[in-house]
Order: structure tokens, then sequence, then C-alpha cells
């Protein structure tokens, strides 16, 4: 007998879409069971770009999307001040450019309208040395160039504190479980549940419910198909890379050969580059960077910033859109929207819902609608609360100053914990007081902060940790804490030593999976280190993926 | 005349001591540590098992380890493009002597500077990791040579609370699972807690390891150790036991704890031991006589097959210094070390452009790296396979298979055709090449 649980929703896919729903649901006292077939956030949402903005790109096609990315924004803003920074933004203007700057201005003023909706500053225009004065790296070749106000977010942590939030109120999330198929009732074919099936301990389970919602972004047609409905998606594969520290100190837009807009843009500890959009018909579980998209964004991102080849890509990071349907035309103008489908009124298949398409800019948004239609088919009328409401650690702001002398860390550390876990940083540290070691030098992430991941926050692998926080993303690509972040892992989830080397030894592939198709430069002899570290510290190799 | 040796870490050294002792004068250029200094304290001289698969199956068919003379014989026949069949053909017999007379004469060099090797062929020594892991070693430095687990009866872990990448429960638990998936469940693993004297634990364990350098400091650890150990256990500690003083500090240990006392092999970012061997060998090297010039090579020209060799060094805080050689000897490394270089998107030998080669025989320089890579973590990496090809001298090949230049030798992961991380012979290559590109440079430079 499998064990069966009942709620009122089941979200499918952990994504910001789904994490979005479900703590909405949540906090209108919905019950509410999630699951997500990985790590949260793993899907599209990491592979974004991580930034809360405004849409520039889709203000002449989709003004609505521009206009909701906005508003949503400050609301995100209220809600998540703690994982959110400012990305300046350089757009340089050539000369060979078919868009001049007085034409480039009269957008940005209109922009500028939307701006205040997302606490941004209005555009300026800059001379060719202003710019070059305050961002050196930039191509002496400009004419001039303009800025503008964006906002970045940690995408990963976003999924997480959503499915925090959601759990703190009443709603159960469990990651690494699979849908495996949808129950229909006898008579009706009403969707009236799912089995899943948890991939990391093999065992199964039946959650029945009133609702099911498929938020399984890229992967929605598979779920959609488990009730035998048709869903029809246009996935676009993107790409980023991702440099091993910041390669410049504002955002810097660039153009792509075939004259799309791209951007590098410091994020975090790091620089960002992207993106690809290209339709994607592969396996959707085993997305490639391929050589020639890296070689597409180092070209777009090189007229911009003439030195970006010396600098090193770490690693890239490759996902696909959920990007809705159109037929005949490119990739990039297709819409950003996003779309709420209910079976039963539009297929075969009432009780199950679909939410697909969007940006993260505006999945609160989304998330509120979603809710609001599932909660009229429950004969709920509770209101959204999730424009009010901080998400967990967005209650007020910390002193990081005073969180590295009370518990004895580096500011820097203090600050990366604030990052992430804002007013909660504290405790984070007062649960495990001690457990103060660097594990992660590059982030830096504490000994505590994984603790807290393992024991509050359901982390269940060492692959989940580059998500939940960052760790092995830097340079050496968890070469200095693979080994120390699984023996804390162990501890606290009781691994044996067998299990606690399979970890290390996917954490080892995944990696190289990410690193690969970039591999240049610098980083060549880092992942020669790498090899010398992992196929030492497994010792078989049997282990190895 | 002198000959030139490029590079400070095993094979360079090694080169440099021979061509010292042959009476030869000669130069070391030494560059910051590298691969060599990034050691675990393993000192592998054969393939070990586990570590390459065809070689684990024959393992598992023995029931126990195979002899060093069986490793050589099937890395000559499985692996034809691995420099030890350069060196020795087919015959493992001198292969295996060969070995066996290489690390007699390095520890001979490396004695006086508290470094010997300890180990030998009659059976690897089954030694502890800090992940809780365990490998088959042939020889290990004085810190992790102690703690062969083969025979013992119980092994006890130092507990260290709050020093970074160590937590002995976990190390204790990962030896126990390893231990009885070896068929020696019978091997008791517990964490010993110990008194550590006040001031010493730090979060960084080469801090700890200098502090231990002080003698004070090691009697006051030595007291904390008393009788903790016995005949049958083997006391594991985290890597800590000094830097300059390592082999004095575990023989003081061992005499008060009772019993064996030994260090787990790590990793980095904590690979003390092969810190520690660099610092010997650099040692060794300075009282050899021969002269040690810091900082790199620019550049190096051979003006024709039998003209000296001309080299550019830049060395910190001045100018370009030109330097003459008769002959060369090339212990530079591979990627990690600058030996080979990636930087202008294809993976090159910066120095004479010398053609690159994969253990499969296909050129990768002029390649982007990515290009010489494969899906999947443990498959063979025709990137990290790749480096020089060499005649039986050590003499560097053009592309067309002929020795490149009269009076240049190679020595050590320069030399490709093989996985150091995957097979770890990394150190025995850069011996034995080491010695044999001394014994051709010595002729060469006469």
């Amino acid at each position: 007998m499998t064990r069966v649980l009942r709620t009122q929703v089941l979200v499918i896919g952990g994504g910001i879409n789904g994490t979005g729903a479900a703590r909405d649901l949540a906090l209108r006292g919905v019950s509410c069971v999630l699951v997500e077939k990985r790590e949260l956030g793993s899907g599209t949402t990491w592979a974004s770009s991580g930034m809360i903005h405004g849409g520039l790109r889709y203000l002449q096609k989709d003004p609505e999307v521009t206009r909701h990315s906005c508003v949503d924004s400050g609301a995100i803003q209220r809600i998540a001040r703690h994982l959110i920074f400012r990305i300046p933004f350089l757009m340089p203007v050539f000369p060979e450019d078919p868009i001049g700057p007085e034409i480039v201005e009269i957008g940005l003023e209109m922009y500028d309208q939307f701006v205040p909706l997302k606490n941004g500053r209005p555009h300026t225009r800059l001379s060719r040395a202003q710019a070059l004065a305050l961002e050196p790296a930039l191509s002496p070749r400009i004419d001039c160039a303009f800025t503008l106000d964006e906002w970045g977010i940690d995408a990963a942590r976003l999924c997480a504190l959503n499915a925090l939030d959601a759990a703190e109120h009443g709603a159960q999330v469990f990651t690494h479980t699979q849908a495996t198929e949808l129950l229909r009732e006898p008579s009706g074919g009403r969707v009236i549940g799912a089995r899943v099936r948890d991939r990391v301990r093999g065992d199964e389970l039946t959650i029945e419910a009133a609702l099911v919602l498929n938020a399984a972004g890229p992967w929605g047609p598979e779920v959609a198909e488990l009730a035998s409905e048709k869903l029809k998606l246009r996935p676009g594969k993107g790409v980023h890379l991702v440099f091993e520290r910041r390669v410049s100190n504002l955002a810097i837009y660039a153009r792509g050969v075939d004259g799309r807009d791209m951007f590098t843009f410091p994020h975090e500890q790091n620089s960002m580059a992207g993106t690809t959009d290209d339709d994607y018909y592969g396996d959707l579980d085993k997305i490639e960077t391929r050589e020639d998209e890296v070689a597409y964004v180092l070209e777009a991102m090189e007229r911009s910033i003439p030195r970006i080849r010396e600098h090193r890509v770490c690693h890239a990071i490759q996902g696909v859109r959920p990007t809705l349907y159109g037929f005949g035309a490119y990739e990039d103008e297709l819409s950003r929207d996003y779309r709420i489908i209910d079976h039963g009124a539009e297929g075969a298949a009432a009780g199950l819902w679909t939410i697909t398409g969007g940006k993260l800019a505006a999945y609160r948004l989304m998330a509120e609608d979603v809710a609001d239609r599932l909660c009229a088919a429950l004969g709920v009328d509770a209101k959204s609360r999730t424009a009010e409401l901080a998400l967990p650690g967005g209650e007020a702001a910390l002193d990081a100053g005073a969180l590295a002398r009370r518990f004895e860390v580096g500011l820097a550390a203090a600050l990366r914990l604030g990052f992430r876990h804002g007013a909660r940083a504290a405790r984070v540290l007062e649960a495990a007081p001690r457990a103060t070691r660097t594990v992660c030098a590059c982030e830096p992430v504490l000994e505590a902060e994984l603790r807290h991941a393992a024991r509050a926050e359901g982390l269940r692998k060492l692959t989940d940790c580059p998500l939940r926080m960052r760790l092995g993303n830097g340079a050496c690509q968890g070469a200095s804490c693979a080994g120390f972040a699984a023996q804390v892992l162990a501890d606290e989830l009781d691994w044996d030593g067998a299990r606690a080397v399979r970890e290390v030894a996917a954490l080892a592939a995944a990696r190289w999976h990410d690193v690969a198709p970039a591999l240049a430069g610098a980083q060549v002899a880092q992942m020669e280190l790498h090899r010398a570290v992992f196929f030492g510290m497994i010792g078989a190799l049997e282990a190895l993926p | 005349m002198t000959v030139t040796v490029v590079g400070a870490g095993l094979a360079g050294a090694v080169a440099t001591l021979a061509l010292a002792e042959a009476g030869a004068q000669v130069v070391q250029i030494a560059g910051p540590p590298g691969s060599t200094a990034l050691g675990s304290g393993a000192f592998d001289v054969a393939a070990v098992s586990p570590g390459v698969p065809w070689l684990a199956a024959r393992d598992a068919l023995r029931g126990g380890p195979l002899s060093v003379l069986d490793r050589l014989a099937l890395l000559l026949r499985e692996a034809p493009s691995h420099p030890y069949a350069r060196l020795f053909g087919g015959d493992a017999a001198a292969a295996a002597s060969a070995v066996r007379a290489g690390v007699e004469r390095l520890s001979r060099w490396l004695a006086p500077h508290g470094a010997a090797l300890h180990g030998g062929f009659d059976g690897s020594a089954l030694l502890a990791c800090s992940p809780g892991t365990l490998r088959r070693v042939d020889f290990a430095s004085a810190g992790p040579a102690g703690g062969d687990l083969g025979a013992c009866g119980e092994i006890g872990l130092l507990d260290a609370p709050g020093l970074a990448g160590y937590d002995a429960r976990f190390t204790a638990r990962g030896l126990a699972a390893e231990l009885a998936a070896l068929g020696l469940a019978q091997t008791r693993v517990t964490v010993v807690p110990v008194a550590w004297p006040d001031g010493l634990l730090d979060e960084q364990p080469a801090r700890v390891a200098a502090r231990l350098d002080a003698p004070e400091a090691g009697e006051a650890l030595a007291r904390a150790l008393r009788g903790l150990g016995g005949a049958g256990r083997v006391l594991l500690a985290p890597p800590v036991l000094g830097i300059a003083r390592c082999a004095a500090l575990v023989a003081q240990l061992r005499e008060a704890a009772g019993g064996a006392v030994a260090e787990l092999l790590s990793f980095p970012p904590h690979a003390l031991a092969g810190y520690r061997f660099e610092r010997a060998l650099r040692a060794a090297v300075a009282a050899s006589g021969a002269r040690v010039v810091a900082g790199r090579v620019r550049a190096l020209r051979v003006p024709s097959a039998s003209a000296d060799c001309e080299l550019e060094l830049e060395a910190p805080g001045s100018a370009l210094q030109p330097l003459a050689a008769r002959a060369v000897v090339l212990a530079t490394g591979r990627f990690a070390s600058g030996g080979l270089c990636a930087a202008s998107g294809e993976a090159r030998e910066p120095l004479l452009d010398l053609p690159l080669h994969d253990a499969e025989g296909r050129r990768i320089d002029g390649i982007p790296p990515h290009r010489s890579v494969r899906k999947g973590y443990a498959t063979w990496q025709p990137l990290y396979t790749a480096g020089v090809r060499v005649d039986a001298r050590m003499r560097p090949l053009a592309p067309d298979g002929a020795p490149a230049f009269e009076r240049v030798f190679c020595a050590g992961e320069l030399i490709g055709g093989f996985d150091p991380a995957r097979e770890r012979t990394g150190l025995g290559v850069a011996l034995l090449t080491g010695l044999a590109a001394a014994a051709s440079a010595a002729e060469a430079g006469r």
C-alpha cells in the first residue's frame, strides 16, 4: 500500500511558477502539496538571467508584459528586499547601429514611464567620455551610451523562499519527487490527484487533490500528456555564460551578430552574459550548451567589451523557456506573456490546470492570477496576500556587521548569509552557533547555512547546494568545498560513507557538465586540478558517473 | 657550459639533483609551486587499484592487491602511450627495477630534509583519505606513511572540532563502510577525543601545522596523545602534523601514543603533504650545489640542431635576463603548472610550440580545449591526457615523429599519453622521466 495524502491543490513543478502559486494558495489558507522532480528552481528558473527587469525588449510588441513586469518588480522589492540588488545598465550606441541615439532615447523615455513602478531611476544620456570613465571595459568605439536601472535577484533562492513560506503556511513540499501518473475519476475522467515517486528513496506516494496545477514549465506538455491532454509550447533554449568574477561594474548591453539584444551583468559574485534564444526540440532532461552558442554569446559581448575573452568563463547555464506557441515568428519575437489553461473547459480533463509562459519578473502576478482562478474553482474567496506579506527573511532589514560581530564570522560571510536569509540570518547561526567554519570560500558559505538548509529547508542532495546557496558555482567548481560539504550533509542527513561519496561524485559530474562546453583559458588548468582533487578524494572510480 | 632545468616540481627537482650529482653545472629555473605541491602525500609509481577499471577487475579476481610488477606489466600492455612504455617498452621487470632504484635515490636526496618516502613493493599500503575513502598506495611521505590499515585491528580518528574540511565522525563512518566493502569489517573505527593544547587548534589546518613546527607545541600535543595508541591500533590525524619537522613530530607522537600515528591523505585546499614534499625538494636542490634562479622562462630559442639554447628569464623585480645553456630539461608540467597553456583560445606548449598529442595519438594543439573534452566526468578526457611526445631519451618529437631538438629534453607531466588524475602515476612519471632526462642532458651537455 502506498501512502495517501489528501489536499486541495497539487502543484506539479517547483520552479518559480509552481512555488509562487503554492505560496499564494497557502497564504489564502488553501491546502497544497508541491512536487518537484529535481531541486527547486533547477529548470527554467535557474537558467534565467535572474533579473526582475521591466522587459525593455518587450516594450515595442508586448507593452503589457513590460507594464506588469514593472508593477510586479515593485512588489517583489517589497517582499524580498534582502534578495534583490540594483543592476545599473549601460546601453552603448555604436556608429554602425541601425537605430541612432535619438530613437533609442525616445524608447527610453517611453520606458521611463514604467520605471517608477519598480523604483528605478529614469535614464540618462552619457557622452562617450562619460561612459568610458564610468565603465573602462567598454569599447572606445561607442558614440554615446544610456543608463537605465534594473534589479537582479537570486532566482533559485526566490523559489526556495516561496516554497519555504508555503510550507510555513501549511503546504507540503517534496523535492526530487516526480509525478508519474495522474489519477482520474473512474467515470467522468476528472483528474483527482497523482501518483508520485521519490527519486532519492525510490518509494511512491499517492496524492489526492481537488485540483492539479501543472506548473512544470517546459515539461508541462509531458505532465499534460499524463492526462492525455495536448499542450503546445514553443520551447526556446537559452544559454548564459558565467564568469568567475565580475567583469564590469555595470551591466552592459551587447548586440548579437543577428541584431538580438543581449547583455553582460554582474550577478552576485559573478558576471553573467547572455542569453541565446533558439527553438529546442531535444531531451529536456539532457540540455547541453553547444559550442556555437558559446561563440555567439562571446562574439556579441566582444563588440561592447573588447577584452571579454581575457576573462575566465567558469561555466555555462542552460535551460529551456516554456514559451507560448506561435507560428511563423522568430524565437525572439514570441510573446513573453503567460497562459492559464483550464483543461476542463479547453480539453477533456477537468480538475487539471496549466500555467505556462511568462517572465520571472512577473511571477508573483501570475501566481496571483492562477490562484484566483483555482480559488474560484474551489469556491474559496480569500484574496492574495503575496504582495504585502514578506517572504521569509524579508520582514526587516539585517545589520550584517552586528551579525558578524555577534557570531565572530567574517563580514563577507555575514553579508552573503544575510542576502539569502535576510532578517532570519541570525536564526541560522543561533541554531548552530559553533558551525562558523567556511565551507565554500568562493561564495562564501558557512557550515551553519548548510546545516540549516538540511534541517529547516528540506535540502536533500549535495547537487542541490549550487542552487540553494551557490556553493560550487565559483572558479573552483566545488573542488575545494565538495568534500567538506558532503561531511556536513552526511552528519545532518545521516548518509553513510558510500552515499556521501556518490553525492560528491554527482556534484563533480554536474559541474563538469556545465563547464565542459565553455572550457577555455585558465579554466582548463582549474579543471585539471578539479579532476586531480575529485579522483583522489573519491578513491573508487566506479562511484563516478 | 651549463644544463638548465626549467621547473621545480618533482620532475625538475629530480633532474636537477641527478645532474648536480653527475657533476654537471646545472641551473634550475624555479617558478611558483605547481601540481607537485598539491599532492595528497601518496606517491604512486604504478597504476593503483581501484583507480583504473581494468585493474580493479583484475583485483577482484585475485581477491587482493596486485604486486607492483603485475601492475606495471598491465600498464605497459594496456597503455602503450604511457611514458613508462616509452622508457621500458614492454619490459615490466626493467620498469620495476627502475622504479625501485629511482625511489631509493629520491629518498636518499630527501632524507636529510625529513621527507624520505616510505613504503615498498611487497604489497601496497592501504591508506585512509580525509573524506573517509581508502587508497592503495605504493609509497607515501612521512605524514601518512605510518597509517597502513591493511593489518590493523582498530582505527582511532583524532577529533579536531572546528578544523576546516575535517570531521572525525564523518571520516570514521566512511572508513567503516569502505573497510567492510573490502572484507575488513572486523576493524573497529572509533573517534578519539583529544585534549588539544591551548591555542593550537584553528580553522585552517595549515596554521595548526605551522604552530606544530615549534618543538614546545609538538611536545604538548605528544602529551595530549599519551597512551591513546597501542598495538594493532592506528591513530589517524587531519593534515596538521607540522610542516618543516613533520617526520620528527610523527615519530615523537608515535612514541608518546604507544602505537602508530599518521595523517590522513588530504586534498586541496588542505594538501599539506604535497606542500611539504615540494619544500623538501627545494631544500634538497638548494643543498645540491645547483644554482637556483627564481623566475620563469619567457622565451626559449634553439637556433640550430647543434647550437646552444638561449633562454630569456623573467624574474620578479628585474629586467628580462638572457641565459645560455648547452642543454635544457623542460619540466614545466601541464596546464595547472603553466607547461601547457590555453590562454590564446587553443591548447599550446608555450615555449617551443611543441606538438601536443592525446593518449590516442591525436594532435590537440591548435584546437580549442572544449573540442578535446568528452561528456561524462569519469570517461577518458583526451585534453587531460595530452602533452608532448618524446623518444626514449626524452627528446620532444616534431610532428614527423623525429626528435625536434638534439639538446632539449622533457620530463614529468609535460609528457603526454597518460592521465595523471585517473591513473595516479604522475609522481612516478615525474621521477623516472626526470632521471632519464637528466641522464640524456648530462650526456648532451658534455
